[in-house]
């Protein structure tokens, strides 16, 4: 009610105070040609790059090619209802989208606006889609941790806040599932998520939205969406539009997680939208500025310094490859742009790895610095075994009789690698991922059958949770594990497994 | 510079005058102004002239205020 008599009294003043002087001009042009979301326009002198341009019945479309006397533009819907002759109005704006806490929770399109069916989005600001990225003095190193809660990744390939790290894989490896349970472990960080759908099927998002919905990550995310069934120019603008409303998240101190789901899509769309304005093709087809088309996105993540509210956002983009081929042009692309790699593959998908990480081929270039102490003191020694291992294993399979040393090499890397496998939708908090690791880098589970290490993984972890809650806790709260620490997992777990194999005799 | 005025009534000669004689003076340039009728404008009236609209219509001045009262 109290809303009602204010928005009255509002009005009543803003009839008293209309002047015909607010009126003022508007530019117009002509629409002289139009056909596969594309239109040229004569008249609107002084058009501005990326301005947006009102058509009439709430159609938009952004001026893309100024030529000397007609405008080219792209439609970001609508492209049916165009007609030549038709008048188009200059807005003398960029493309904008609503920015705020308003939008958490929410389905929006690249323009902000609902498609959840909750009703309208009162967001108070705005902010342009395309903007600057953050200036290098105004920002800081990345130093504090992004948990993904998986394993294979916080241990090997940490991520920082503020860093960007490409998932990249064929299709099928579990791309979208790493990002997803990235977000589901979000949940009280107190991090915003923003997940960036480009030219996905209408039903994939759907159901990525209820996987988040029963997850209950919705109430920290946002969810841009633009489906197949867009337009290209409003999948390209999509990730801007992500981007825009995660940068007034960080620009206010929060952190920020945001994923590009995916870029290769975007790259595509980019590409149609740069064939029918009639800008020349380059390598496979793709405009000469598909490089900054992604640089100038993912520039935008960012770690602000302490002075500009040290705020952060932390970009995962997703690039699909075509039969593991990371040498193609978009991926060669991001890979370089980016600051490390997730790289996912089919056969170890298959053959059960889930998450299918290629830890040889994967990198955080800068993760490592913000790794905690405690994570970083068992997880040292991780890749090196790996590596070892898998060496092995492939010389392994000519010759039957092998001497102890490599016995245990072996059976030492296939227990790491069954413990690195995880189901989707279970993140393990950092300090079980610490214990565990722990217990393995101290070689402990060699005695313990491969097929019981699943488990045992289980039964250990619940059991150090109830004998030594305090190391956990310690490890939680201040990421520390110190030799004494390290000590008393080590006894209880000796204990414990001890117990376990005495079990399985029975 | 030819221009365009579009009204929800005919005008008369006088009034054409006066708005051609304003805009002469806003554009710093001669104005001719071709009358046009549209009901749909309700009041008021729009001007088309080198590639601007001036847009003094009460249908529009009634869509601003459907605008403003939507908006929070």
């Amino acid at each position: 009610m109290d809303m009602y008599i204010k928005s009255i009294s509002d009005l009543k003043k803003q009839v008293d105070t209309y002047s015909m002087k607010q009126v003022g001009m508007r530019r117009e042009g002509v629409v002289t040609y139009c056909g596969d979301g594309i239109v040229h326009i004569t008249g609107l002198t002084e058009c501005r790059y990326g301005e947006l341009l009102e058509f009439s019945d709430g159609i938009y479309g952004i001026a893309f090619n100024m030529e000397e006397d007609s405008v080219g533009a792209v439609l970001l819907s609508g492209q049916e209802d165009v007609y030549e002759g038709m008048q188009v109005l200059g807005s003398e704006r960029v493309v904008e989208v609503p920015v705020g806490k308003h939008l958490l929770g929410r389905v929006v399109n690249p323009l902000g606006e609902p498609l959840d069916g909750k009703g309208r989005i009162h967001a108070k600001q705005k902010r342009a889609i395309e903007c600057e990225a953050p200036r290098i003095m105004d920002r800081q190193k990345v130093d504090t941790p992004l948990k993904t809660g998986l394993l294979a990744i916080d241990s090997m390939i940490p991520i920082g806040r503020g860093q960007r790290e490409l998932i990249i894989g064929d299709r099928q490896t579990g791309k979208t599932a790493i990002a997803i349970d990235t977000i589901i472990n979000q949940k009280n960080q107190n991090v915003v998520c923003v997940y960036v759908a480009i030219g996905q099927k209408a039903s994939t998002i759907a159901q990525i939205i209820d996987t988040l919905e029963k997850n209950d990550a919705m109430d920290y995310s946002i969810v841009v969406a633009s489906p197949a069934s867009d337009l290209a120019p409003m999948q390209y603008i999509a990730p801007y539009a992500g981007c825009a409303m995660a940068e007034d998240f960080m620009h206010n101190g929060q952190d920020v997680l945001i994923i590009y789901d995916d870029l290769s899509k975007h790259a595509v769309a980019y590409r149609t939208m740069s064939l029918l304005l009639k800008r020349p093709p380059g390598r496979e087809a793709y405009p000469g500025d598909v490089f900054y088309l992604h640089s100038r996105l993912l520039e935008r993540a960012a770690h602000m310094s302490t002075a500009n509210g040290g705020g952060s956002i932390t970009a995962l983009p997703i690039a699909e490859t075509m039969s593991g081929d990371i040498a193609a042009y978009i991926p060669t692309n991001l890979i370089s742009i980016t600051d490390g790699q997730i790289f996912l593959e089919t056969e170890l998908f298959n053959s059960g790895i889930r998450p299918a990480v290629n830890v040889g081929l994967s990198v955080s270039r800068v993760g490592g610095a913000a790794q905690t102490k405690a994570m970083k003191k068992v997880s040292g020694q991780l890749r090196l075994d790996l590596a070892q291992y898998r060496e092995m294993a492939v010389f392994a399979q000519f010759s039957s009789e092998l001497d102890k040393q490599t016995q245990r090499l072996l059976a030492q890397g296939e227990r790491l690698t069954q413990i690195l496998k995880q189901k989707q939708f279970s993140p393990a908090p950092e300090n079980e991922q610490v214990v565990l690791l722990a217990v393995i880098q101290d070689k402990m589970l060699l005695d313990i059958p491969l097929e019981n290490i699943d488990d045992f993984k289980v039964k250990f972890v619940e059991h150090i949770g109830y004998v030594c809650p305090d190391v956990l806790m310690k490890i939680e709260s201040k990421g520390l594990f110190d030799d004494d620490m390290q000590e008393t997992i080590r006894k209880a777990a000796q204990k414990f497994i001890d117990d376990y194999l005495e079990g399985l005799e029975k | 510079m030819e221009g365009l005025i579009i009204t929800a009534f005919k005008l008369d000669d006088d009034a054409v005058d006066k708005i051609e004689k304003k805009f002469s003076k806003h554009i710093n340039a001669e104005v001719k102004l071709k009358q046009e009728v549209d009901r749909a404008l309700l009041g008021g009236f729009i001007v088309h002239i080198r590639n601007h609209m001036y847009d003094y219509s009460i249908k529009r001045r009634l869509e601003d205020m459907n605008k403003y009262l939507l908006s929070d």
